[in-house]
């Protein structure tokens, strides 16, 4: 990409049409302007939003009675593991990346991205991940929950596992060239009159996330080319029935911490309302997203790694007696 | 265990900044701001349960139950659906340049916070009682409550009607908005809404901070709805010395 | 205001080389570079992640190798490890040659070190067909295959931008003094590569 070539890929339309008017055609092509790019994620990450929901909808319809009436077993566990995904990496994300794309340049006055072909690459990369992910519904989709344990995410089926691996790599690829393009922006494309504490709260939160993207991204990637490893040529990098002694929990920690970072991380970037003080503490926050994961993990052991017993959903009722034992001194104040 | 702990301080802190703005501040309480107050609400709640679960007793409870859904949906339904609608809400007139219809978004934020509490208030319950998450079965004895949540669901379905047709209808036809609605002091509102393809006719030049507001310095006024295919600052405009004394000069 | 666009003698003063083009033909100044640096940040916490798996796994394991692993022979990959070591400094000189003007130079370089990193793939080609456990023979195997393959990949890509760039080089002043930024992010790649290999070749053959 040369300098020449930017030049001739930002401004093409700028002679004939009124200045500030795109075309509706714009939206629909390999566009390198950056509020183009904005609103095509905006749109398609919202599109998602409402498939996520469509799934999350009947998830709930199908749990409106105790038996299962709706969907078959399985489709429920496809169902939620799609929800669980599409609403992470192809809504928040992806929206946070589209807010990104038109307010950064706008707000440190550039007069675009620093990498506007990679920006446009970036954006491409996610409809075609998302549609697969959605069209494995038609082959066979994934079940092993949005955080694919390894124990169950190497029972699963193949297939869908795989397709859920190859979607997460494509639209970690996607955040990580859309977070080197919004970190160099940030950083080296400000107005010469704005130091870096004069910038506006959204570019510290997107700052923050971005280099916690490009942190905890690779380290995710790095975990899912090793589940894919197992998952397809039978190694036993997290499979604790490869020959192994089953202690292999530090492995999992690896891939809760790089995914749970990463999804935290972008939780937060919509908390620089401009009416928020506090930017310094955003940095902070996003060092351990792990929250979720990690202390619900580490105590029970890799028996207890992901819900083993979404494969014996038939036996629910011993898993709720087992619960029920389980929280057994909890009863005795409930009753 | 610790992160997970440690993680409510500076969370905390950031809630108080909140807080402590809205409650210094003189709120209008449109569309975008009533998202950002559910946000915080709802990100409270979310953020309280987390500590919860921190505490590795009460985890050994509800591990893998419906408490953990709740926890996890009011921090990332709480935490980023709404911080999204409030940032589309606040930033959809500069991207078209027309105005979101506020009646329809004071509509949508009430169903998406009764369908959104309706759907995962409930659970917390569930998951105290036992119900394990990810299972298609369960007890009858939790029928009740999960017909709450369903019904909470269609809810927050129905709730993104309004907010679909408020976003087509007012891209197309929607009131104009003039460079800066919210008469907001960053850069993205010098230039002209939806910006032209490069952005600004001329580069901002910094005079004060993002968020001067009420500090003694002039504050801005809206611009005048002829102006808007031309960047210009109000006439009579000077930067406060003090301000431009303050920013480094290129 | 946070800012105003009133004042045009003070507006992108630093911001342009040239103050007095035009507002929309202005020089951009080069973030290449510095995008990079970045992606190779990222790239290293790739390998970071792989490199904490495999500690890990050597951390748990009671025995490391596992039991029953065949010997390793050093004497390829350790060949290997100087021709790449010292093909840095080799790439090192071709950047010194095209910062004098000297494209010629830069192709002979380019041309060198294009050899050497094709020797490493080859060394590493032969090193995989003589050894005597396969991708699922144990742990330890997998890990050594995966770590090594992903490395040899980035050669691979490596080596292609060397040959991208020794192409280019063909076309007439594509490259001069001032204008060579494909010759430094293919450098800069290849001391990325170079140094991975360093730390991979302790940690898998060393350690």
């Amino acid at each position: 990409m040369t300098q020449a070539e930017w030049q001739s890929t930002t401004t093409p339309t700028t002679e004939g049409a009124i200045p500030g008017q795109r075309k509706w055609q714009d939206y629909f092509t390999f566009n390198t302007d950056h509020k183009v790019i904005g609103i095509q994620y905006l749109v398609t990450s919202f599109i998602f939003y409402m498939i996520g929901g469509a799934l999350a909808t009947a998830i709930r319809t199908e749990l409106a009675t105790p038996e299962s009436d709706l969907v078959s077993p399985e489709l429920y566990n496809n169902l939620l593991t799609v929800h669980g995904t599409v609403m992470i990496f192809l809504w928040i994300i992806p929206a946070g990346s589209g807010l990104a794309n038109y307010l950064i340049p706008l707000m440190v006055g550039a007069r675009d991205m620093a990498f506007p072909k990679m920006n446009a690459l970036a954006f491409w990369m996610v409809p075609p991940a998302g549609l697969a992910l959605i069209g494995s519904f038609f082959l066979e989709a994934p079940q092993a929950g949005w955080t694919s344990y390894p124990p169950l995410s190497l029972m699963t089926g193949k297939v869908g596992e795989g397709i859920w691996i190859f979607t997460l790599l494509v639209l970690g690829t996607s955040s990580i060239l859309g977070a080197i393009n919004f970190l160099v922006t940030i950083l080296r494309m400000r107005v010469p009159s704005m130091g870096i504490n004069d910038m506006p709260l959204f570019c510290w939160s997107m700052l923050a996330a971005s280099a916690l993207i490009l942190i905890g991204t690779p380290v995710l990637a790095g975990a899912l080319i090793l589940l894919a490893f197992d998952l397809l040529a039978g190694t036993a990098f997290f499979n604790p029935t490869g020959g192994r002694r089953p202690d292999c929990l530090p492995a999992y920690v690896l891939v809760l911490l790089a995914s749970g970072g990463l999804h935290h991380d972008f939780a937060a970037v919509w908390r620089n309302f401009r009416y928020s003080p506090g930017s310094c503490a955003k940095a902070d926050l996003w060092l351990s997203g792990d929250r979720l994961f990690q202390s619900r993990h580490q105590l029970l052991g890799a028996n207890r790694l992901g819900p083993p017993y979404v494969h014996q959903r038939h036996s629910c009722l011993v898993a709720d007696v087992l619960h029920d034992h389980h929280n057994g001194d909890r009863r005795t104040y409930r009753n | 265990m610790i992160t997970t702990m440690v993680i409510a301080v500076p969370t905390g802190i950031k809630v108080f900044g909140w807080l402590a703005t809205i409650w210094g501040g003189k709120i209008q309480l449109n569309s975008a701001m009533l998202f950002a107050m559910g946000f915080i609400s709802m990100f409270v709640i979310g953020g309280i349960s987390g500590v919860m679960v921190a505490a590795v007793p009460f985890d050994i409870h509800v591990h893998d139950t419906y408490f953990i859904v709740a926890h996890l949906h009011y921090v990332l339904f709480g935490g980023s659906v709404f911080g999204i609608y409030s940032a589309i809400y606040h930033w959809f007139p500069k991207m078209t340049g027309r105005m979101l219809n506020e009646p329809l978004g004071i509509v949508h934020f009430v169903l998406t916070f009764i369908g959104m509490n309706l759907t995962f208030m409930p659970m917390h319950e569930l998951g105290l009682l036992g119900m394990n998450r990810r299972i298609a079965l369960y007890d009858p004895k939790f029928a009740t409550l999960n017909l709450v949540c369903t019904i909470g669901t269609y809810i927050l379905a129905v709730s993104t009607l309004p907010f679909l047709a408020n976003a087509g209808w007012s891209w197309i036809s929607g009131k104009k908005a003039g460079n800066n609605p919210w008469r907001a002091l960053t850069f993205e509102w010098m230039t002209t809404s939806p910006p032209a393809i490069e952005n600004f006719e001329q580069l901002p030049v910094l005079t004060s901070g993002p968020y001067d507001y009420g500090s003694g310095k002039r504050n801005p006024q809206m611009e005048p709805e002829e102006s808007q295919s031309n960047v210009e600052a109000p006439p009579g405009f000077i930067p406060p010395e003090e301000a431009r004394a303050g920013s480094p000069e290129p | 205001m946070q800012g105003s666009t009133i004042d045009p003698a003070k507006t992108a003063l630093n911001y342009h080389h040239e103050t007095e083009a035009a507002a929309h033909h202005e020089e951009h100044p080069d973030h290449r570079l510095f995008g990079l640096l970045v992606f190779l940040g990222a790239e290293s916490m790739i390998f970071a992640g792989l490199f904490l798996a495999y500690l890990t796994f050597r951390v748990v394991a009671p025995v490391w190798p596992p039991e029953g692993t065949p010997e390793r022979e050093l004497l390829v990959p350790g060949i290997n490890t100087l021709i790449l070591i010292s093909s840095s400094f080799v790439i090192h000189q071709a950047d010194v040659a095209v910062k004098k003007n000297n494209v010629n130079g830069l192709r002979t370089w380019f041309l060198a070190t294009a050899v050497m990193g094709a020797i490493f793939l080859a060394g590493q080609v032969y090193e995989y067909n003589n050894l005597e456990f396969g991708l699922k023979t144990n742990l330890y195997a997998s890990t050594f295959y995966v770590l090594t393959g992903f490395h040899g990949l980035h050669v691979f890509l490596g080596l292609c931008l060397i040959l991208a760039v020794l192409w280019r080089s063909m076309q007439k002043e594509h490259y001069s003094g001032e204008h060579h930024f494909g010759v430094e992010a293919a450098e800069l790649y290849w001391h990325f590569v170079d140094v991975i290999w360093i730390v991979l070749f302790f940690l898998l053959y060393i350690l």
